[in-house]
């Protein structure tokens, strides 16, 4: 039997993380405010796992695989809650890629056939047992890590601290909106909570790994963009981009070609981590079906509904839609917190 | 129609006729009629199987002298109170005889006894233990396998004198009956892992097994599903033994100079047994060249077309000038000359490959010299193109056991990039190593011992260890099971 061990459950989200930090980040006027809402951030993400974690010390279980055994039809409801939370992403990652590939990169490719190539290789790498997508997330992840550390090197000389902009008019209002901003955008913590089931130990330690180097990563390359390019790391949306297309070296004049290469793959593979979770929703709620061609198909409705809107050229208003940060924390920690409810009822029940 | 499980008679007659009727009255059977003392006997055998002379010394020179009276004395004689050839077998049923027959025993047949005993007389033409030809090392041992097993076991077990190694060997095909041999360090090579290749190479159902070639597909669990070979091939006993030592499970074919070794890892393909004889530095730096030689072969065609292509800016500009300059001059479209150039090569490859050595070289003068300089100088293809492929047919004759999915990436990358540049290529990169990842046979990642990382391992992916390392503490390939101490689905 293959096993997922903690660090590469730890870096498929940061996989995904990382694609989410290279696509759009906004730093607002202060790269330094925002490096400390990153860090809060960090701390905001470790207490909303805590319940999830909490509940499988104490019982062994993955907080839905409990739920299965108390109750079925609160279970269901929550996978399908789970189901529609990873739908509406893979719908914002393809739609995603497809966009920011047409906007910034110099390809003949269309933005439909773009979508198709991302999707037939997340499709494959969802067909992978959640180990093999592991192994296959840690490897891109060195590749990101590499690359990142390439740029280091190449704009270390131009680097500028003042650029981090250390002073904030309002700073406790500017951590808030970042705060809640990042939140909603940490969509990797839904399939880091639901692929926690696929461990048989050291979940703990995963959380982790997954809270130091998601953390680690974001505020290297935050840090990085506010030093070397100043005013404009504010500017942009998407200034990792920019830090690329600026480094250069004696070999390579930009590297926003191999900027590219490495959001493509880290792009493909949080595209195949939700399809692969999808699919295992599919599985769950429709096990008596789920070989039918429907059932193999529905994990791919989404990118096919973001087609009409790439078509019509109206990503524009998905990338500015505001997401809540409550629908996170709802279906990361608000079942693990009914069930300790749950289980501290029936405790008192047998003590009384 | 005689059964070839049916026993054997105990009057000669039937069995001689039988065993003709079998072998459908085969000109190659030899059949040698004595009278030894006074009973009837025969001395059956395979043309050119036997060696004559050791047949006529060691066993029937002896059986000359014998004076016997009835066919139990014949048969004390040929069982109990001799010894008339170090491999000596008894034959109950016609499927043994002709199988020992044909495997060049030399078997006695007596008139009155219902069995026959076979003597291990082989005397068939065999190449002698030569330098191998596809891994050759500078300072390592010059001998190799060759095509018979029991040969090909003794080279192997000179090098390991231990009582730890343990030979199997099982009859498979329903025709050839082909000699498998299976090897494993008893102490080092989980029995879980030699009871499944065990099994597979059982329940195999092929008609022949002809080389290493037949039975890769049933012995490896990811052939269908995987790109890169689950099992490693190697020529040289010393590697081997190396594998063996590593608790992996090394299989001989008879017919075969290959050894099959399970499982395979990637990391196998950037060893060689030269690494042990140099420095640890030296061995180092060589591994990490191949890696690089194997990213060149098989990207770098399909990087140059998609960064020429699509993302020109990223060259610098002195080398851009140069790449205009080059590829304006050409009639065809850049991925149209990339692809026709690579396909050229390994036409010339291949062709080198088939044909006799002295007549081999002479197509690398003709392709590579003529050819390509005469291309070069009509303008048909530009300059830096020859040099992208030449480097590209360099950079894989570094890494010979990969050769096969080096071809078919490369072909892969080139069309990835001249559709989409570096986003095709960004995924084609993912799909090889998600299928990579996804490897994992004889609950072995073939990514192993990097992916899942095995920190007291992973360090011989790059570096080689030192010798002192090795005699610190012993590692297996069953350290690297996938079974470990944190499990999941």
């Amino acid at each position: 039997m293959k096993v997922m061990t903690p660090l590469q459950l730890a870096l498929i989200a940061c996989c995904c993380r990382s694609f989410t930090l290279l696509s759009r980040v906004c730093t607002g006027s202060s790269p330094a405010l925002f490096m400390i809402s990153l860090a809060a951030l960090s701390v905001v993400e470790a207490a909303l796992l805590l319940p999830c974690l909490g509940i499988i010390k104490r019982t062994g279980k993955a907080p839905v695989e409990l739920l299965y055994e108390k109750n079925k039809f609160a279970a269901q409801s929550v996978t399908l809650a789970f189901m529609i939370f990873f739908m509406w992403d893979c719908f914002l990652t393809s739609g995603g890629l497809a966009y920011y590939l047409d906007r910034f990169f110099s390809t003949d490719i269309s933005r439909i056939a773009a979508l198709f190539c991302a999707a037939a290789a997340a499709v494959y790498l969802s067909t992978l047992s959640s180990a093999s997508i592991g192994k296959c997330s840690a490897l891109v992840f060195g590749v990101f890590v590499i690359f990142m550390l390439l740029l280091f090197v190449n704009t270390a000389a131009d680097a500028d601290i003042t650029g981090l902009h250390l002073a904030q008019s309002d700073p406790g209002e500017g951590l808030v909106h970042n705060l809640s901003s990042q939140l909603s955008q940490s969509r990797e913590l839904v399939l880091f909570v639901f692929l926690l089931s696929d461990l048989k130990t050291g979940h703990r330690r995963s959380a982790v790994f997954y809270i130091i180097i998601a953390l680690c990563t974001a505020q290297s390359c935050i840090c990085l963009a506010g030093i070397a390019l100043g005013e404009f790391a504010s500017e942009t949306d998407t200034p990792l981009y920019y830090l690329s297309c600026l480094s250069s070296s004696g070999i390579a004049q930009r590297f926003d070609a191999g900027f590219m290469a490495v959001w493509t793959a880290l792009g493909a593979i949080r595209l195949g981590v939700v399809i692969h979770c999808t699919a295992r929703c599919v599985k769950r709620l429709f096990a008596s079906f789920s070989n039918s061609l429907a059932a193999k198909i529905l994990p791919l409705l989404p990118v096919a509904l973001s087609v009409p809107v790439l078509y019509t050229r109206r990503w524009k208003t998905v990338v500015k839609f505001e997401e809540s940060p409550y629908i996170i924390v709802s279906v990361v920690a608000a079942v693990p917190l009914v069930l300790f409810a749950l289980m501290g009822k029936r405790r008192k029940k047998v003590e009384d | 129609m005689t059964d070839l499980d049916e026993a054997l008679s105990a009057d000669i007659e039937i069995t001689l006729s039988k065993l003709k009727e079998l072998c459908g009255d085969t000109d190659d059977l030899n059949v040698v009629r004595v009278r030894i003392g006074a009973v009837e006997c025969a001395a059956v055998s395979a043309e050119g199987m036997v060696s004559a002379a050791g047949a006529g010394d060691l066993i029937f020179q002896p059986l000359m002298y014998l004076n016997a009276c009835d066919a139990h004395e014949v048969a004390d004689f040929l069982w109990e109170s001799s010894l008339l050839s170090t491999q000596r077998s008894k034959v109950a049923t016609y499927r043994e005889l002709v199988e020992l027959m044909f495997s060049g025993f030399c078997i006695i047949l007596t008139d009155g006894w219902d069995k026959g005993v076979a003597f291990g007389v082989q005397g068939f033409e065999k190449r002698s233990v030569s330098p191998p030809d596809s891994e050759q090392t500078v300072y390592g041992p010059q001998d190799s396998f060759n095509e018979t097993v029991r040969n090909n076991i003794s080279l192997i077990r000179r090098r390991l004198k231990t009582p730890l190694l343990k030979v199997e060997i099982i009859k498979c095909a329903k025709q050839s009956r082909t000699d498998v041999c299976i090897m494993y360090m008893r102490d080092r090579a989980s029995a879980r892992m030699v009871e499944q290749i065990r099994r597979r190479l059982k329940d195999m159902g092929l008609d022949t097994v002809l080389s290493g070639g037949y039975i890769e597909p049933f012995v490896d669990g990811a052939y269908d599903k995987s790109f890169f070979p689950g099992v490693t091939y190697t020529q040289r006993p010393d590697a081997a033994c190396l594998h063996l030592n590593e608790g992996r499970v090394c299989i001989l074919v008879d017919g075969s100079p290959f050894c099959l070794v399970c499982p395979g890892l990637f990391s196998d393909s950037f060893r060689t047994m030269d690494d042990m004889s140099a420095k640890p530095g030296y061995a180092t730096f060589i591994r990490w060249l191949k890696y690089f030689a194997f990213i060149l072969a098989a990207a770098l065609p399909g990087l140059y077309v998609a960064l020429v292509m699509y993302h020109p800016e990223a060259f610098a500009l002195k080398l851009l000038l140069n790449l205009y300059v080059s590829e304006e001059a050409t009639p065809f479209p850049l991925p149209v000359e990339m692809t026709l150039l690579v396909i050229m090569f390994e036409i010339m490859r291949e062709a080198g490959i088939r044909l006799p050595k002295a007549v081999g070289g002479a197509v690398s003068i003709v392709g590579g010299l003529i050819i390509g300089d005469a291309a070069v100088k009509s303008g048909l293809i530009s300059v830096p193109l020859l040099i992208v492929v030449g480097i590209t047919a360099t950079s894989a004759f570094v890494i010979p056991r990969l050769d096969r999915q080096i071809t078919l990436m490369r072909i892969v990358f080139i069309i990835a990039a001249s559709t989409a540049g570096l986003f095709g290529v960004s995924l084609c990169c993912i799909l090889f190593t998600a299928n990579i990842c996804a490897m994992n046979d004889l609950n072995v990642s073939y990514l192993s011992p990097l992916s899942p990382l095995n920190k007291s391992r992973v360090g011989e992916v790059f570096f080689r260890r030192s010798f002192k390392s090795y005699a610190a503490g012993r590692s297996t390939v069953t350290d690297l099971a996938e079974n470990g101490k944190e499990g999941g689905k």
